[in-house]
């Protein structure tokens, strides 16, 4: 085995720097890790991140979440560098750094003065391979994600509706849980399976490196060399992403009334497909669809709904799917006075319209006009590429992800007519509304003070 | 006034050498400062305005702040004015109605916010250089004629009421409220809370609206920041072009200092929710006072909410009681605070108070150690340069800075006065500056008073 990581095969290449969007330059380890760099001078800086193609998508079963606390483990040390080590090496040198958890990624983020990203690539390649585990530290960080929960969702007026909105959308697929997990969920973690975890998915040949700032591959080589190359190559482990099945045309209600919600907002959601799925050829214009729809206070709907009608205060599309298909959503926050039957007409009339006769041509333009301005300002901060390659763990190459600009360009008028067809012809699977509590919605309440108790102690 | 003002104050400069990654820096000021150049400028009209020229990514952000016309300008009963006319500065100006200008500005690729704290009103703006010329001319249309029209207004309001209404049930604003009600005078601007906005909003009218214009956004109170790629004496005449039709003057505000009460006391706001969401403070220290700088770092080992402080520690790492803890000196024009938050479950919330009010204890006690100092100083070193690395964020940071009344200097300054703070300044602002007397506490949830002893249990 050594043998193979010994030889070193660098697969170097430059892709043509034309219509690209960040024009990286990008080479493989024999192991695999695949490393992309953006060379971008605007300020002695470097953001890192270190993304692993792992996801709550693909915890087992009965420890949902297990790949979002194995993100927090990654900052408790290894066999050579605690935890406080780590952390003083890092912020001794002004570093700012975090991770953060999907359904398909997990992510490490570093940004650093440039003159210290072979520091940051040391610690990042020693994580890789020397997480150490022990039961307090796991029973430590339990606790912390628990309260991370509660924040997050328990104390959020609106948790509630998004975790019942998960398990509507999907019967089957594991995006129906949050990917923080249930109470249950965390409890089950043990230091056993974090292990099994971070062995199966944690190998470099299941890892991207993205390196951008100031920095060039030829400088960069050297280092990733130097801390990555002798890493073992570990067996590549399957995706596996259970079918959602067809929900044959069935349509959830669902009603969701709180005393701690105090406006009424209705989602509606359709099936949808992504770059891979059956249909694939509308993923695209569903993207400019959905700039179209609510991309900005210019939007169609806003411009319907919310200014002409006045039947809602804002207006919101969502269209992100990832590795597997997640619904194409529309919701809308209801202007006062306004019941919700009144705003599912507007809504129907609204699905009809367009089913009948698509968009406009200026429409399209001005859709694709505004998609393409977010990428003239990726270069003006070196923070923006990190996230921008994050879909490589969706399933997307860099080659795609670069021709973004000339894929939006490209979508025609038909492009668009067809994939409405497809999303929007069908009822949508869930329809969700959320209203005031009958009791405390008078609009001067505040957050249910029972009473009010100041004293000195 | 600034009129004389020469027209190229050259701050300094620097660079950093990517390629001297292995060598450890010996003069680690030097390889830490930002590039930035800040030239400090005055229009022919005498506008001042800072200008980095920035080459790299072909953008320009720029800021315009104006002083004193945030909410802490809203009339009595007219709470939220400035925040409406905030969210009016898009909807129709000059020839074109509210879609034909917000159109006008997508046609030039146009980022944009305008927003209000306190204080101050804030329009920010990122564009393509090459759209420079199209976009000042928009901005002169907006400061000079704006429609102001009933039907925006309305929908604009719609959406604050509601937006403003439902952030009363969460936790973190609801403890803001209880906060401001305790310890500010209640004639005291700050005290206005999104209660006051939501009663005093549907009464806002148009005329409302350009009062606000005509009193607050005068060019005496106006203060400039761009960053990118343009020319800068070509920029001074189109600035002078852009502002003309604003207000010369705006009408003098004049706000005292906030004072504190009931400071040392806990506020609990009963509230059916799992987690409590606690906001400790004490007063802090004004951007003025000599003892600032050491003042943000003693702020840091104390309180940090990234990796490394005392409760960070005790709370989080230790005790696994808390997702977020966090302790900042906030600083607002009329007064400063030394303010942390924190949130845990109810059963423990109460022993994270105790051990907050142990950790000031201590630190008032005991000092700090010159391991937690060089830390911090390390920390607050390096991690300047990581504000200069594009153009919205350096025109972020020096916007700040004009405000303030620091120097354009303080760029290139700015470190140094980290690296020369001793222990002994640390100790001694430490023993200043930390009053456990005067640590007060709000809390919103339902804390259980009974457990505040340890449980043995709670970390599993």
């Amino acid at each position: 085995m050594k043998k193979l990581y010994l030889i070193a095969l660098f697969i170097l290449s430059c892709l043509p720097s034309t219509a690209g969007v960040f024009n990286p330059q990008t080479m493989t380890l024999a192991n695999g890790l695949q490393v992309i760099v953006i060379p971008n001078p605007i300020g002695p800086v470097v953001s890192i991140g270190m993304i692993y193609k792992v996801g709550t998508a693909d915890d087992p079963l009965n420890m949902v979440g297990i790949s979002h606390f194995l993100e927090h483990m990654m900052f408790r040390g290894t066999k050579t560098v605690s935890a406080t080590e780590f952390n003083h090496l890092l912020l001794g040198k002004g570093a700012r750094f975090n991770a953060h958890t999907t359904y398909d990624s997990t992510v490490y983020t570093i940004k650093i003065a440039s003159a210290y990203l072979d520091l940051a690539l040391k610690l990042e390649a020693d994580r890789m391979q020397n997480l150490d585990f022990n039961d307090k530290l796991v029973a430590a960080e339990q606790a912390i994600v628990m309260e991370e929960r509660l924040m997050r969702l328990d104390n959020n007026p609106f948790g509630q509706a998004y975790e019942a909105t998960l398990h509507s959308l999907y019967w089957y697929h594991p995006y129906m849980t949050p990917p923080i997990g249930y109470p249950h969920h965390i409890r089950a973690y043990t230091r056993q399976a974090l292990e099994e975890h971070y062995q199966k998915w944690y190998g470099p040949n299941n890892a991207v490196l993205v390196i951008s700032g100031d920095v060039t591959l030829e400088q960069v080589k050297p280092l990733v060399e130097k801390y990555f190359k002798d890493i073992a190559v570990r067996p590549a482990p399957q995706r596996l992403r259970s079918v959602e099945p067809d929900h044959q045309g069935v349509t959830m209600e669902m009603t969701l009334n709180s005393p701690r919600i105090t406006l009424t907002d209705i989602s509606w959601y359709f099936a949808a497909p992504n770059h891979n799925s059956p249909n694939k050829e509308c993923y695209y214009p569903l993207l400019v669809l959905q700039q179209i729809l609510a991309g900005n206070d210019t939007a169609r709907f806003y411009r319907h709904l919310v200014e002409t009608k006045r039947l809602a205060v804002s207006v919101n599309v969502d269209y992100s799917p990832g590795l597997k298909p997640q619904p194409f959503g529309l919701s809308a926050t209801l202007a006062p006075n306004i019941s919700p039957q009144i705003m599912r007409k507007a809504m129907q009339e609204e699905l009809e319209l367009i089913l009948k006769k698509g968009v406009t041509e200026e429409e399209l333009a001005n859709a694709k006009r505004d998609i393409l301005a977010e990428f003239i300002f990726a270069q003006d901060s070196v923070n923006a590429a990190v996230a921008f390659f994050e879909p490589i763990t969706q399933g997307f190459t860099v080659e795609e992800l670069e021709a973004i600009p000339d894929a939006i360009k490209n979508v025609t008028r038909e492009d668009v007519f067809k994939a409405i067809q497809v999303v929007f012809a069908k009822d949508p699977t869930l329809v969700i509304t959320v209203f005031p509590g009958k009791v405390e919605a008078k609009i001067e309440g505040t957050i249910e003070a029972k009473k009010i108790d100041v004293g000195k102690d | 006034m600034l009129l004389l003002y020469p027209l190229f104050t050259v701050i300094f400069f620097l660079c950093a050498a990517p390629q001297s990654y292995a060598k450890e820096a010996d003069s680690k000021l030097k390889a830490l400062n930002p590039t930035t150049k800040v030239q400090d400028l005055t229009s022919p009209k005498g506008q001042r305005i800072w200008i980095v020229e920035h080459h790299q990514a072909k953008v320009v952000s720029l800021m315009l702040m104006f002083r004193d016309a945030g909410s802490k300008s809203d009339p009595l009963n007219k709470e939220g004015r400035a925040k409406i006319a905030a969210a009016l500065f898009d909807e129709g100006a000059g020839e074109y109605d509210a879609q034909h200008l917000k159109n006008k500005f997508l046609e030039q690729k146009v980022q944009w916010n305008v927003s209000c704290n306190e204080d101050v009103l804030e329009v920010f703006l990122r564009f393509p250089a090459e759209n420079l010329k199209a976009v000042v001319g928009l901005l002169k249309l907006v400061l000079a004629k704006p429609h102001y029209q009933q039907d925006a207004l309305d929908r604009n309001r719609n959406e604050m009421l509601t937006d403003i209404s439902q952030s009363l049930h969460t936790e973190s604003v609801a403890a803001k409220i209880a906060l401001n009600e305790l310890i500010y005078d209640p004639t005291h601007p700050y005290t206005r809370t999104p209660k006051q906005t939501l009663k005093a909003l549907p009464g806002i009218t148009i005329d409302d609206i350009k009062s606000y214009r005509t009193e607050r956004l005068g060019r005496d109170h106006l203060e400039v920041v761009a960053v990118g790629s343009l020319k800068p004496q070509e920029f001074l005449v189109s600035l002078d072009d852009m502002v003309a039709d604003l207000p010369s003057k705006a009408t003098p505000l004049t706000i005292e200092e906030a004072g504190f009460k009931h400071l040392g006391e806990k506020k609990i706001v009963t509230t059916d929710i799992p987690q409590s969401f606690i906001y400790y403070l004490q007063p802090g220290i004004p951007y003025v006072d000599p003892d600032f700088i050491p003042a943000t770092l003693m702020a840091r080992i104390l309180g940090s909410g990234a990796w490394e402080s005392r409760l960070w520690n005790e709370i989080r790492e230790k005790r696994g009681l808390a997702y977020s803890v966090d302790l900042v000196l906030q600083n607002t024009d009329h007064s400063h605070l030394l303010l942390g938050q924190a949130s845990s479950k109810n059963e423990t919330a109460m022993q994270v108070i105790e051990l907050i009010r142990t950790a000031w204890q201590e630190i008032f006690d005991h000092g700090i150690t010159q391991k937690e100092l060089d830390l911090a100083k390390d920390y607050a070193l390096g991690d300047f340069v990581l504000h200069f690395d594009s153009t919205a964020a350096i025109c972020r940071a020096l916007a700040h800075y004009q405000h303030i009344n620091l120097p354009p200097t303080y760029v290139n300054e700015r470190n140094a006065l980290f690296a020369k703070v001793t222990l002994e300044d640390m100790n001694r602002v430490t023993k200043r500056l930390i009053k456990p007397q005067d640590l007060t506490f709000v809390c919103v949830g339902s804390p259980q008073q009974s457990s505040s002893a340890p449980k043995k249990d709670q970390a599993a």
